[in-house]
């Protein structure tokens, strides 16, 4: 995901941040907008949201030596 | 761009402030607000759901249900009937007097198929009315309200802040990054923003619609000044009705005018949302913002005729759509799952904010006290 080495550019800190943000708008307001699919797509995308800061814990879990 | 070293100590002055003064009362409005999001889902199960009916059963008229909750407390006046919205319920609100607060009305519940009275716990009782009333107004009425709104512009000034001081924090780690092994305090600062930026946009949402929702009793006074009252205009100077038509005739007559919604509310003259000439009835559509959006009818107290129907202004669907966006209960018990987890997430990012704070306030003491240097921006890469 990263190819750029540390410091990072703004661009390169927001852009999961950003990604993550246009995922929840559009989680919050799919469900807003209709019923049945709406909904399925509005869990979906905060679903996702969630997902990642899982994956984000676990990873940062495995990496960590002890000490 | 990096920010300079100024900006960033003014960006964490924000920072701290605003998230120290309203911390407590988030953390507070975060936990009650957990099991306030599934009430629903709670109210269901402490309550007995409405049985089947006889195939022959006949619904009744509102009017006799009205004249049976009357009955049932002579001294009181009827003031408000509502439907529900998921169950087939009509639930009947008598007061002392059609200005009473909220507290004092006294619900009879019906089901709406056979006219059977239930048994059901007033709204005013139980845990859950502690939770909410701890929620929206600190047991302070609306002074409480305004207060807590106050603290929801303070924490949307601290989620501000804090996504600006994000990146000076992330321009050496890559997203995500939890720094294990190296001290607590650095894997809470590394949670607290991962956490935190991540539960940007719900927390905002949720954060800015709890506020407009704290402006709820002000929209609505200034929405029955104006508008209702406008509304009810044309009948000014005539004599107040001595008789009443009936209330089904002038529930068909609003739903007559307003094609494809439903009653939901039903006001009584007298009370605030409707006219001392008129019945105030408020229609619901039936998608999920249409559901949200009540649009108010008056019909002639006397005649059971429509006198006024229109939308609301645009300051009153602003507090409406803020209501479901505020609840997450727009998208069936998932969406409230996934509510709770963010709510969660919040918590998580709240609390390792104070302690943060607390850490730096011990480290600052000591470092003061060893060496004396700054550590305003220490631990910024």
């Amino acid at each position: 995901m990263k190819s750029s080495s540390p410091p990072y550019s703004l661009s390169e800190i927001f852009r999961v941040p950003l990604w993550l943000a246009l995922l929840e708008v559009f989680g919050l307001g799919a469900a807003l907008v209709g019923d049945g699919w709406f909904d399925v797509l509005s869990w979906g995308a905060l679903a996702l949201v969630l997902m990642v800061v899982a994956r984000a814990l676990a990873a940062s879990r495995r990496v960590a030596p002890a000490g | 761009m990096t920010m300079s070293q100024r900006a960033i100590r003014n960006w964490s002055f924000v920072h701290k402030w605003s998230s120290l003064i309203c911390t407590l009362f988030m953390l507070l409005l975060c936990v009650t607000g957990l099991p306030l999001i599934f009430h629903e889902e709670i109210d269901a199960a402490l309550e007995s759901k409405p049985g089947p009916v006889a195939a022959d059963a006949r619904a009744p008229s509102i009017d006799s249900l009205v004249a049976r909750a009357h009955a049932a407390r002579p001294g009181e006046v009827i003031a408000y009937v509502f439907f529900d919205d998921d169950a087939p319920l009509i639930k009947v609100a008598s007061a002392p007097d059609y200005n009473a607060m909220p507290e004092d009305f006294y619900y009879q519940v019906f089901d709406a198929r056979n006219g059977q009275q239930l048994d059901r716990p007033q709204p005013g009782e139980g845990l859950m009315y502690i939770l909410f009333r701890l929620h929206i107004d600190l047991f302070a009425g609306l002074p409480g309200m305004l207060f807590l709104g106050v603290m929801g512009l303070l924490l949307i000034a601290a989620i501000v802040s804090g996504v600006v001081l994000y990146a000076p924090f992330m321009r050496k780690l890559e997203f995500g990054t939890v720094r294990q092994g190296r001290g607590s305090r650095l894997r809470w600062l590394d949670l607290h923003n991962l956490l935190g930026i991540v539960t940007t946009v719900w927390l905002l949402v949720v954060g800015f619609t709890g506020v407009i929702n704290t402006l709820g009793t002000p929209i609505e006074r200034i929405w029955q000044a104006g508008e209702l009252a406008e509304m009810a205009a044309s009948h000014r100077d005539l004599p107040l009705p001595t008789h009443f038509a009936s209330i089904d005739k002038a529930i068909a007559a609003a739903e007559r005018a307003v094609p494809g919604m439903k009653m939901r509310t039903f006001a009584f003259p007298g009370t605030p949302f409707a006219s001392p000439y008129h019945y105030g009835i408020y229609l619901i559509g039936d998608t999920p913002v249409t559901s949200r959006l009540l649009t108010p009818a008056l019909v002639d107290a006397a005649s059971g005729e429509l006198s006024a129907v229109r939308e609301m202004p645009l300051y009153v669907k602003t507090l409406f759509i803020s209501q479901p966006l505020h609840f997450g209960d727009y998208g069936g018990l998932p969406l409230k799952i996934l509510w709770a987890l963010l709510d969660l997430i919040s918590i998580v990012v709240l609390g390792s904010g104070l302690y943060l704070w607390l850490k730096r306030r011990e480290r600052r003491e000591e470092a003061v006290k060893t060496e004396g240097m700054n550590t305003v921006a220490e631990v910024l890469p």
